[in-house]
């Protein structure tokens, strides 16, 4: 299979003062056409931060460095005109909160035919009309929505739909879905997850999904990325993540899952204890040092580097877990 | 039987009906007024209220009722002009103090240096130095909205914009003006037309403060504030003289904020008291 995005060494930086600290440290991955990735972590471990970097939409005072290359074109070296060309056209993205990603005083038609005027220089019938098709395609036909409603008068799955359809308006070759419907209740997300996981597949986009839910990350996601502290800690097809953990970090994220399936009523869910370091707090040893149970003293003078932990598994840790 | 349910934005009805009594006189003298309002008739001077001249007569015999009518209409289209001027400088302005960086925040800071100004101190000064007029006092006016409309369309924009449709725009491909304009104006303008109102009331003042001073509108056209200076001397022999066109500036200015008030009820929802 061809490669669609490539992520080499991407770091990203800001700085306080005469100090720098990394939201991203050296990250690396690669996404085939019509492949799904999940990011797994914490919140504060650079997930956001990581599809930001990939869309081209970083905060002020956040510089990246390394490499995005789609389809062999480094987007961090394009200029922000020739950037903004490839948004929404080439990259998409769903956002995480249904109710603030629409606008509430322009209808739903308008707002996802916005990218085909904009990106595609469609004229507004054919943008009007392909806009509703699209919001057909979603799940919400005339009878349900016209393009003439207002995003306050659908409920969150119905937003969240259209929001799917904006992100897929302009068939685009790879979707970000950051924290995609955790907003919503577990039936209607249930429900979403699998209109966009039939509406990728039928146009073979690849697919990024940002989530620190581990169910989704089952359900959808082929391979998946485990970030902490901004660097990427385990890399594995999922169904090997699922089998075995080899990283410290990720055992510790499933035990406290509840997807993991081993709660009982009335036991105690085990946690990681202490916090994600903070970006101006994280020392040149493994950063998970700190909160690791296996940890010892070779772990800390620097940090240990991914290496082969099995079939396309890789892992940064220096005493990885290993299952019996 | 039921009673009818309260109004649901009383200040909203009050200031709408207010405004009305007042606004709705002042539009009909564009085409008739029971009297020609510069018609002068010794012979008839200062008749007290009758049913021939409702409000009775000034010194030189003209009707009061029609002359009102012509001031309020005048004064009102000054405000309007005054107001339109300072939304239309001072929100893109704003818009653009919101962007990031020394840029906005130097317009920024001109503005609150404008702000430091008296309203009607500034409006005197301009006046003064620009000479009586029609145009000069609306610019006079229109200046001192222009930071108020920055401030308010600035501190929205910041709002409106780290939202994540502002960023679901951008995927899309837009640019920055399109952004502005489509995404940002249409969610502030609610609070854009409540400071519109209430900047009105404050428009109505100035504008009669200036006439009475003789730096509004030049003499033949008659206006609220110049009626009132011309006619302060009679308030003890007639006087509705001065009391009318003091009630007409008084009634403009509660109309205004009660309706700028029941607006902001109305149209943000998150101020609205709970039902």
């Amino acid at each position: 299979m061809s490669v669609l995005l490539e992520v080499e060494g991407l770091s990203l930086r800001v700085r306080r003062g005469a100090e720098y600290a990394y939201l991203l440290e050296r990250v690396g991955f690669a996404l085939e056409v019509g492949g799904t990735l999940g990011v797994v972590g914490e919140s504060g471990c650079g997930k956001s931060m990581l599809a930001l970097a990939l869309i081209g939409l970083l905060p002020r005072g956040v510089a990246a460095s390394g490499a995005v290359r789609l389809d062999g074109t480094d987007l961090l070296a394009l200029p922000e005109r020739a950037r903004r060309a490839t948004r929404g056209r080439r990259i998409a993205m769903v956002f995480q909160e249904p109710m603030r990603a629409l606008n509430p005083t322009q209808p739903i038609g308008r707002q996802v035919a916005e990218g085909l005027r904009a990106q595609l220089g469609l004229g507004r019938a054919e943008a009007d009309a392909r806009a509703r098709a699209l919001l057909d395609r979603v799940g919400l036909p005339a009878g349900v929505a016209s393009p003439h409603t207002l995003p306050h008068r659908l409920s969150g799955g119905q937003r969240q739909r259209v929001l799917i359809a904006i992100a897929l308006a302009c068939e685009p070759a790879l979707l970000i879905a950051d924290e995609f419907s955790t907003a919503l209740d577990m039936g209607t997300q249930a429900q979403v997850l699998a209109l966009l996981a039939e509406l990728v597949a039928e146009r073979r986009m690849a697919l990024l999904m940002i989530t620190h839910d581990l169910g989704l990350l089952a359900q959808v996601c082929a391979r998946a990325l485990v970030l902490y502290a901004g660097r990427a800690v385990e890399a594995a097809p999922t169904a090997a993540l699922f089998a075995a953990r080899r990283h410290p970090y990720t055992e510790g994220l499933f035990g406290c899952s509840l997807h993991a399936g081993h709660t009982a009523p009335g036991t105690r869910l085990p946690t990681i204890r202490g916090q994600v370091p903070p970006p101006f707090a994280r020392g040149p040893g493994c950063c998970f040092a700190g909160r690791c149970g296996r940890v010892e003293p070779d772990c800390l003078p620097e940090q240990p580097p991914l290496h082969a932990a099995g079939p396309a598994h890789r892992v940064a840790c220096l005493h990885p877990v290993v299952t019996v | 039987m039921r009673r009818p349910a309260p109004p649901r934005h009383p200040s909203l009805w009050a200031g709408t009906l207010i405004l009305a009594l007042v606004l709705v006189p002042a539009a009909l003298s564009a085409v008739w007024t029971p009297f020609p309002p510069g018609a002068i008739d010794i012979a008839h001077r200062l008749l007290s209220p009758s049913l021939r001249h409702v409000l009775g007569t000034d010194p030189f015999g003209r009707d009061v009722a029609s002359r009102l009518m012509v001031a309020t209409l005048n004064s009102g289209l000054v405000c309007a002009a005054a107001i339109a001027l300072g939304g239309l400088v001072g929100i893109p302005l704003g818009l653009l103090g919101a962007a990031p960086g020394w840029g906005g925040a130097l317009v920024m800071r001109i503005a609150d240096l404008g702000l430091a100004f008296p309203p009607l101190l500034t409006a005197a000064m301009l006046v003064a130095a620009e000479g009586t007029g029609i145009a000069a006092e609306i610019v006079a006016i229109g200046a001192f909205n222009v930071p108020a409309f920055m401030r308010i369309a600035r501190g929205g924009a910041l709002s409106v914009l780290h939202r994540d449709f502002i960023a679901a725009a951008r995927v899309a491909g837009r640019g920055r003006v399109a952004i502005l304009l489509e995404h940002v104006l249409p969610n502030i303008g609610a609070i854009l037309l409540v400071q519109a109102t209430l900047a009105l009331a404050i428009a109505a003042l100035s504008e009669a403060g200036l006439s009475y001073l003789g730096l509004g509108m030049p003499p033949p056209l008659p206006s609220l504030g110049r009626i009132l200076a011309d006619d302060q001397a009679r308030i003890f022999d007639a006087p509705l003289l001065v009391i009318a066109p003091g009630a007409v500036v008084a009634l403009l200015v509660l109309g205004c904020n009660l309706l700028g008030d029941g607006l902001r009820d109305r149209l943000d929802p998150t101020l609205a008291p709970v039902r």
